[in-house]
């Protein structure tokens, strides 16, 4: 290698880029050729300038403060977005049950209903049925009345059969 | 993951050569540590973790030059609230010229001379940060170094002939 290229190592020297053999070939040339040298010199120099310089550059508001309020800014803003939803699934699910509530009823009692609403009775023709009905207030008695008619059916069998109603 | 105040500092001043303003640059170290919080998880080797929290606010950056489209060239702007130069020390006012010569040159050589020279980041490191190429950081580090080297010279002329007029 001669001296030449071992001067375009320079910069790769400067940037601590050279494998240790390479550095140490290159630190031997630089004993002896003035242009790396007073190149070298010339780096450490700015270096050494830029590093004193840029220390005195300091934040006018402390960065750290600045990060810890931040953070707990965030925090805050989550744990309340958390909060509101939250809120606003329970007050959906108590305006949804508000609307249309849901009645439970056991299955016994439904069956003991169907069987009263089925039930089928026999009336002479021309008759009146009356049944009492709880009132609202005592003393007094309801009646629900109903007239028990004959239809007319255009088949003779069905003139002497009793009518069916259904007891509402 | 080692404390994030202790990273904050120097992340504030690669985020102050990234954006040239210093209120811009305290946004941005913010934003990054706060993502480099919130994804910790990712970081997989603690050595990694100054190439890691580089790149999180390179990409913090870019998002937000997409986003604004007014990302203008740094180049020649100077970084608000600086110390006149005229009232610092001698040692100083050297520091303050290699640092005005670094934010004079083309964003993408800054970005890499800054972390090449501040940083001690190895090519490699820098490609990853900055979403390069090994040779483009390569290059653009010895084109910055070149230009900062004819830019202080100038700078170091024209001072000392300033000084022996007065």
């Amino acid at each position: 290698m001669n001296a030449h290229s071992h001067c375009d190592r320079l910069d790769d020297y400067l940037a601590d880029d050279l494998p240790d053999t390479d550095r140490r070939e290159f630190a031997n040339h630089l004993q002896v050729c003035p242009e790396c040298q007073e190149a070298a010199r010339f780096h450490e120099s700015m270096a050494g300038n830029l590093q004193s310089a840029i220390a005195a550059e300091i934040p006018s508001r402390p960065i750290a403060a600045g990060i810890s309020r931040r953070l707990s800014l965030q925090r805050r803003r989550r744990w309340l977005a958390a909060t509101a939803l939250a809120a606003s699934i329970v007050g959906a699910i108590l305006v949804f049950n508000w609307r249309s509530p849901i009645v439970m009823t056991p299955p016994e009692i439904v069956q003991a209903r169907v069987a009263e609403t089925n039930v089928t009775v026999s009336f002479p023709p021309n008759s009146v049925l009356t049944v009492p009905v709880p009132a609202s207030e005592p003393g007094i008695t309801v009646m629900w009345v109903y007239p028990v008619v004959r239809v007319a059916a255009a088949d003779s069998k069905e003139l002497n059969q009793p009518i069916e109603r259904n007891v509402p | 993951m080692s404390r994030l105040e202790d990273w904050a500092p120097r992340i504030y001043r690669f985020a102050l050569r990234l954006t040239g303003d210093r209120h811009a640059a305290e946004d941005l170290a913010q934003e990054t540590c706060l993502r480099a919080w919130r994804h910790r998880q990712a970081l997989r080797n603690e050595r990694a973790e100054r190439v890691w929290l580089f790149r999180i606010a390179v990409n913090l950056w870019r998002d937000g030059i997409r986003r604004t489209r007014t990302a203008q060239p740094l180049s020649g702007a100077e970084p608000d609230g600086q110390p006149a130069v005229e009232q610092l020390a001698e040692a100083r006012d050297e520091a303050q010229r290699a640092l005005k010569a670094l934010d004079r040159l083309p964003p993408r050589q800054r970005e890499v001379l800054y972390l090449n020279a501040c940083e001690e980041l190895k090519s490699a490191e820098i490609a990853d940060v900055l979403g390069i190429s090994n040779e483009a950081v390569k290059s653009n580090l010895s084109l910055a170094r070149k230009t900062m080297r004819i830019q202080l010279t100038d700078d170091g002329s024209i001072a000392a002939r300033g000084a022996d007029c007065r």
